[in-house]
């Protein structure tokens, strides 16, 4: 949560003592201006702390929120209207997942990536040829990097601008149908919830069992499914197969799968996976 | 074309869309943060809810713009619920968000003051808004890792309606259900006191319909059908007057067209054993249940049920693969029968498979027969195991 513009804001606390937030971590100095290594016990049980700790963590599940959002406009092949980019810009929360991503406006357009928003609030992108375009009103696409074409000179040109992505698009480990079979059932997870939770922190939702992924491939809606257990959540654990359901859960015949379902699906199940308890059980 | 139902449900639908309504960008601040705006991407039900949710942590009133998109209603949660349904005693409701949310902040660590706080809130409510409200705080217990409080919460919201006679959209309720379960914040005798519920206030035949439509959409969200489940249906198909054999048959036949059922515990598939019996042996050969203990029992069903005969080579090596699953699972007597049945056929079909090892892993020396047809099959395809030395039946 590097969401606070780098600048401290202090406010005043018990006993002369100031408060700021630096990141996640409450921070503190005494009334002479000291910064403290540590945040004296008083002052951290008081109401100015209590305050800041629910700013803080209301500022985090908003940074999650909007992170998730952005992940779902690619994964649902969304078509965002440009002023709602360039109306969210202004909150880090927003900016940080959304910049530098690489953003379409036709099917067939030429990709850029999302730079900044002008002063006639028009989002902006760099374009390959090295200008800096506005986007025009309507539609932006943030296409899935399975579909984009010439993905290492995407990349190239990201790194050579230094743009980084807070939403794995261009570096995001994408899987062909084909590469290889896939099977990742009876993973063992020495309790379940160390699944769970590996799931929940690579974004994944758990529902009834199941991480969750829900995609969109050719505008049909789609979910990939990876069992995980529906047990007590200090119990053992093994993990079923990979399948995907359609909007009506019910299950999908792998073969009839697009290219963004196939690859979010194994992506999801190999995240997990490879978070098996390895060694005798 | 894309449905804009899609897109309604995103947020992200044109302005004028049909049933939704506009949604806005909400500009926030705060003292604490200087020139750093939060940003809320709301409509206009649920931004007022929004705007004192960030009010109680001291965020001034936001900036709203222009309307950008268009999105589904929010009627979901309290105090949006209010805002949609009882839009009169709104202010009511949105007085009560202050305490609520000094009541999900304290979830975690203090469950029992903050189960009080919403209990104090609930006294200075109307009647018709409680069970909204106590979802919305089994919402606060699920967000806190607390499904135990959650489950009591989601009671209280069934209370009142049972108490106070309240009108139930059911589809509401169950989709309120579902949601609750799915979060792991539902235990089992919740769903028993789900189904007496529905029994009490609807005439057998619709009792014996909603709870067929829960246990069917629960699994397919991926939770297996509970131990009860097949008792529970056959009461309420018995009071609506239906022929229960017929329904059982009817239910086992769409639970197994859910991958969730092969997870179900063994007093299910025990409980459903007749009309299981009554399935094509095609579609029992495709389950391949889970469940501790219900190796054996399940392959003497398929035995019975004839579904053994003519079975495909490939189908022994899956079943191999199946019993050698994380449950240390015993060598399978039925197998061992089975085997010398269809070899001679398999064989002559030159097909080859792990039957081996499906027979007589973890079987004892004693009860392992020698192996029938030494010269078949030539290999066992990986990744089926080779019989364990001391198994009693030397490796091809």
């Amino acid at each position: 949560m590097a969401a606070m513009s780098g600048e401290l804001h202090w406010i005043p606390a018990e006993g002369g003592y100031q408060l700021a937030l630096d990141g996640a971590k409450l921070i503190c100095r005494n009334a002479a201006g000291k910064r403290l290594r540590s945040v004296p016990k008083a002052v951290k049980d008081g109401q100015a702390a209590e305050d800041l700790r629910a700013l803080r963590d209301h500022l985090a599940r908003h940074a999650a929120t909007c992170l998730a959002t952005v992940e779902s406009w690619m994964l649902g092949a969304l078509p965002v209207p440009a002023a709602v980019i360039a109306q969210v810009w202004p909150d880090p929360a927003w900016r940080e997942p959304l910049s530098g991503l690489v953003v379409t406006q036709h099917p067939e357009g030429a990709p850029g990536l999302l730079e900044d928003v002008d002063d006639q609030g028009r989002p902006t992108v760099a374009r390959r040829d090295g200008e800096s375009v506005p986007l025009a009103p309507g539609p932006v696409l943030i296409p899935h990097p399975v579909l984009l074409g010439d993905l290492g000179g995407l990349r190239a040109f990201a790194a050579g601008r230094g743009a980084g992505q807070r939403v794995p698009q261009l570096d995001r480990e994408v899987y062909h149908r084909g590469d290889g079979p896939i099977d990742y059932a009876g993973g063992r997870f020495a309790e379940l919830r160390h699944a769970t939770t590996r799931a929940a922190r690579f974004g994944f939702q758990v529902r009834g069992g199941f991480a969750v992924c829900r995609v969109a491939d050719g505008g049909r809606p789609l979910q990939a499914r990876y069992w995980l257990g529906a047990d007590a959540p200090d119990a053992e654990a093994y993990t079923g197969g990979l399948h995907w359901v359609d909007g009506h859960e019910r299950t999908v015949d792998a073969g009839s799968l697009g290219p963004v379902a196939w690859s979010e699906g194994v992506r999801m199940a190999e995240l997990i996976y490879a978070g098996r308890s390895t060694g005798v059980a | 074309m894309r449905e804009h139902d899609d897109l309604l449900d995103a947020g992200l639908a044109p302005l004028g869309t049909p049933d939704g309504e506009p949604i806005a960008a909400r500009r926030y601040r705060h003292p604490h943060l200087g020139e750093r705006p939060v940003i809320r991407l709301a409509g206009q039900t649920t931004g007022e809810a929004e705007d004192r949710a960030l009010a109680f942590l001291g965020f001034g009133a936001p900036e709203v713009s222009a309307p950008l998109t268009t999105g589904r209603v929010h009627a979901l949660g309290y105090p949006a619920w209010t805002l949609a349904h009882d839009p009169a005693n709104a202010r009511q409701a949105l007085a009560a968000v202050t305490g609520m949310q000094r009541a999900a902040r304290i979830a975690r660590t203090r469950p029992g003051v903050a189960a009080e706080t919403y209990a104090e809130l609930a006294a200075e409510l109307p009647r018709a808004h409680l069970p909204s409200f106590w979802e919305e705080a089994g919402r606060a217990f699920i967000a806190a890792a607390g499904p135990g409080p959650a489950a009591v919460m989601f009671g209280l919201a069934r209370e009142a309606e049972t108490t106070y006679a309240l009108p139930v959209d059911e589809d509401a309720r169950r989709a309120v259900f579902l949601e609750f379960a799915f979060a792991g914040a539902l235990p089992v005798k919740a769903i028993a006191a789900y189904a007496a519920e529905l029994e009490t206030r609807y005439e057998p035949g619709r009792a014996y319909a909603e709870l067929r439509e829960l246990a069917v959409r629960r699994t397919l969200g991926g939770l297996p059908p509970w131990a009860e489940l097949p008792k529970q249906v056959r009461r309420l198909a018995k009071a609506a007057g239906l022929d229960v054999r017929a329904e059982d048959e009817r239910l086992v036949a769409t639970l197994l067209s859910v991958p969730s059922t092969r997870t179900a515990r063994l007093p299910f598939w025990k409980e459903y054993r007749d009309a299981l019996a009554a399935q094509p042996p095609e579609l029992l050969r495709e389950v391949f249940p889970t469940a501790e203990g219900v190796d054996e029992w399940w392959l003497g069903l398929l035995e019975e049920t004839g579904a053994l005969d003519g079975l495909p080579a490939a189908w022994l090596t899956r079943q191999a693969a199946h019993l050698k699953r994380g449950y240390g699972t015993r060598g399978s007597a039925v197998l061992l029968r089975t085997v010398p049945r269809v070899a001679a056929r398999l064989a002559a079909e030159g097909s080859p498979c792990g039957w081996k090892a499906a027979a007589t892993r973890g079987a004892s020396t004693s009860s392992t027969p020698t192996c029938w047809t030494p010269a078949w099959p030539p290999a066992c395809p990986s990744p089926i195991p080779r019989p364990t030395p001391g198994s009693g039946c030397s490796a091809g």
